[in-house]
């Protein structure tokens, strides 16, 4: 899909830690550290996948990027432009530009607003349309989700998860962004709908040449939209690669086992294959473990993963992996 | 039975019916009036209260004499035909002076509740909006005036200016928000994380717009219920104020006053404290009931 191989995003060494124990009098020391020296690069047009268990700190960084958190610590180059050092006026032009798709439909539509407030919200934000233009061009975002412009008066809990869903997409398209982060999109929803929405999305980046950021918590979720897929383990990057290359050769041990709990399609190959089961719970964010932080979980480790945290190298054609047993 | 490959086909979707909407479009509102109906106390509350109006409204048009008509050869009289809840120690009708008093009553309890109602949105608001250091020291502040009764104010208030019904509902107005103002906190605290708040951020959309436009909204059951249980309260400060001589000033009689007026006579002539005292009660409950109806209306909780 992607020919031209520019960047629109590049997030280098972000970090967002969240200060632990609130209020005044008990102060305790502790940093949650969610997300912990991530960098990434998206291309114009394309689809980075963001994979990894729950906690591991994939809303947190794709709502640092957005700037509803204010970063520890990096940067997020998009268009050339740092986001973190915008002032007021450049931060609402880069609203404008990156949008968000949330996991639950059901909280993410203000309950008394309708529908085409909802969808007309940014337009009056940015000041885009007014009266008639405006009421028109709500017809066309609800027409591009494929709902009709009588819904415009209804109240969001009239309709179904999907429908929901597809309302949220119109409200972000409304600013006619170039990147939208989608936050599992589709975890909430029915599998029956699933698909449609992904299908939805996936028509979208075509006729409007959008760039994703896809969160998911299982790679079966985000193989068929990703070009590339990054597989986070707590609060870090462990691999990046073309989707294709990591489903036919992961490296990390993290990424072999979530790729062995995906079930496969037909029996006798099911029947036949091994299992890597993850055991242990994922370790907590506020203290680590020192060295590779996957060690506690990992059947194949060895003294020096202890000793040291392993860098994010390429292990060739830019199948970036951080592990000390790839070579 | 034999499983093969071919039974399973997908079924063709009617475009059209699928995305039919199958919910019956009941906003809110409607899904409150409805449980509302149900509650027989607060309908009895909220049917009082609309009486009670339309009494203060245009009631004394219907009293063939004004509130300072002295009829003096029935002074001091019982209830009778002429003078249906008699006559006080001038001779002046008990019934046009208690529904002036109404007026007076209703007057301060739905106003002073306004102005409760704006500066605790207001306050709550941004405290609750602002979070952190700033939500800390403006609830300390309000910690501290709740220290003190807030009576107390009212009375320092109303003993600084002059008495008065324009004091009286601005005294009370600016006392009691305190309420309101945690109650807007609290919601506002636990609404802000929403997704929807959320979405508006990315928007671009700023703090003004998502306290008035998502979260003061999604808060109103309980602001709502707040304000109609705040207006029996400043009712009832207005009479007592009135009764110790700080509320409205002579030629207006509020319920408070007449009481006040009434205890010096109580031997005597009893029924010119009871119906003054009734008047106060009876007001007091219609509104309780009603808030305590609405309560249960508004509460998302109960929601099926
Ligand atoms: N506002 C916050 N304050 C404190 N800690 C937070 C906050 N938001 C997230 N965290 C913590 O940061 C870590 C990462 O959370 P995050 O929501 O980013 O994970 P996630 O990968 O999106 O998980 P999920 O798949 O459940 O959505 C978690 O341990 C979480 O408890
Ligand atoms: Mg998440």
């Amino acid at each position: 899909m992607s020919t031209s191989a520019q960047p629109l995003l590049e997030v280098r060494h972000l970090k967002k830690y969240f200060a632990m124990g609130q209020g005044i009098k008990f102060r305790k020391k502790g940093t949650l550290k969610a997300v912990d020296d991530v960098g990434f690069t998206i291309n114009k047009g394309e689809t980075l996948g963001l994979v990894g268990e729950s906690g591991c700190g994939k809303t947190t960084a794709g709502r640092t990027i957005v700037r509803l958190y204010e970063p520890t610590a990096g940067e997020a180059i998009f268009e050339g432009k740092n986001i973190y050092s915008q002032d007021e006026g450049g931060m609402q032009e880069i609203r404008r530009k990156i949008q968000m798709i949330f996991q639950d439909p059901y909280s993410s539509l203000n309950p008394r607003m309708t529908v085409g407030d909802i969808i007309g919200e940014p337009l009056d934000i940015h000041g885009l349309a007014k009266g008639k233009e405006r009421t028109e061009r709500i017809y066309e975002l609800l027409n591009i989700v494929r709902l009709n412009p009588e819904h415009a008066n209804r109240f969001p809990h009239e309709f179904s998860g999907g429908q929901r869903q597809r309302i949220g997409v119109a409200r972000a398209l409304a600013v006619q962004p170039s990147f939208i982060i989608a936050d599992e999109p589709i975890s909430a929803l029915d599998v029956s709908i699933q698909a449609q929405v992904v299908n939805m999305l996936e028509e979208l980046q075509e006729k409007m040449g959008l760039t994703y950021l896809f969160i998911a918590h299982d790679l079966s979720m985000v193989k068929h939209i990703s070009n590339r897929v990054a597989v986070m383990y707590l609060g870090k990057i462990v691999e990046v690669a073309r989707s294709s290359e990591l489903y036919k050769n992961p490296l990390h041990p993290y990424t072999k086992a979530l790729l062995s709990a995906i079930p496969i399609p037909d029996p006798d190959v099911e029947a036949e294959r091994k299992r890597i089961i993850l055991e242990g719970d994922v370790p907590s964010p506020i203290d680590p473990p020192a060295g590779c932080r996957f060690r506690s979980r990992c059947k194949v480790s060895v003294e020096r993963c202890k000793e040291a945290e392993p860098e994010f190298l390429d292990a060739g054609g830019g199948h970036m992996v951080a592990c000390h047993l790839v070579k | 039975m034999e499983l093969s490959p071919g039974l399973f086909q997908p079924v063709a979707r009617q475009g059209s019916e699928a995305e039919a909407i199958v919910r019956p479009s009941v906003t809110y509102g409607q899904d409150a009036w409805r449980r509302l109906k149900q509650n027989r106390a607060a309908m009895f509350g909220l049917v009082l209260i609309i009486v009670l109006l339309i009494l203060a409204a245009v009631g004394p048009y219907f009293v063939p004499y004004s509130y300072s008509d002295q009829d003096l050869d029935r002074t001091g009289e019982g209830p009778s035909w002429q003078h249906l809840l008699g006559t006080d120690l001038h001779g002046r009708d008990q019934l046009v002076r208690i529904l002036y008093g109404a007026r007076i009553s209703l007057t301060v309890g739905i106003f002073a509740s306004l102005i409760n109602l704006t500066i605790g949105v207001v306050y709550g608001g941004i405290s609750g909006l602002a979070g952190g250091k700033v939500d800390n020291i403006m609830m300390r502040i309000v910690d501290v005036l709740y220290s003190i009764p807030l009576l107390l104010y009212v009375i320092l208030f109303m003993v600084i200016f002059q008495p008065g019904l324009q004091n009286v509902l601005l005294a009370i107005g600016l006392v009691y928000w305190t309420d309101m103002a945690r109650i807007v906190r609290g919601q506002i605290l636990s609404l802000r994380e929403q997704d929807y708040v959320l979405a508006a951020r990315t928007l671009g959309a700023r703090q003004w717009r998502i306290l008035m436009r998502h979260l003061v909204p999604n808060a109103l059951g309980p602001i709502i219920v707040t304000l109609t249980l705040k207006i029996p309260e400043a009712i009832f400060t207005e009479a007592w104020l009135s009764f110790v001589g700080l509320g409205v000033s002579a030629p207006m009689a509020s319920w408070g006053s007449l009481a006040s007026d009434a205890l010096s006579s109580i031997r005597s002539y009893p029924h010119l404290l009871l119906f003054p005292a009734l008047a106060i009660s009876i007001t007091m409950l219609a509104f309780n009931f009603l808030g305590d109806g609405l309560r249960d209306a508004l509460d998302p909780r109960q929601r099926r």
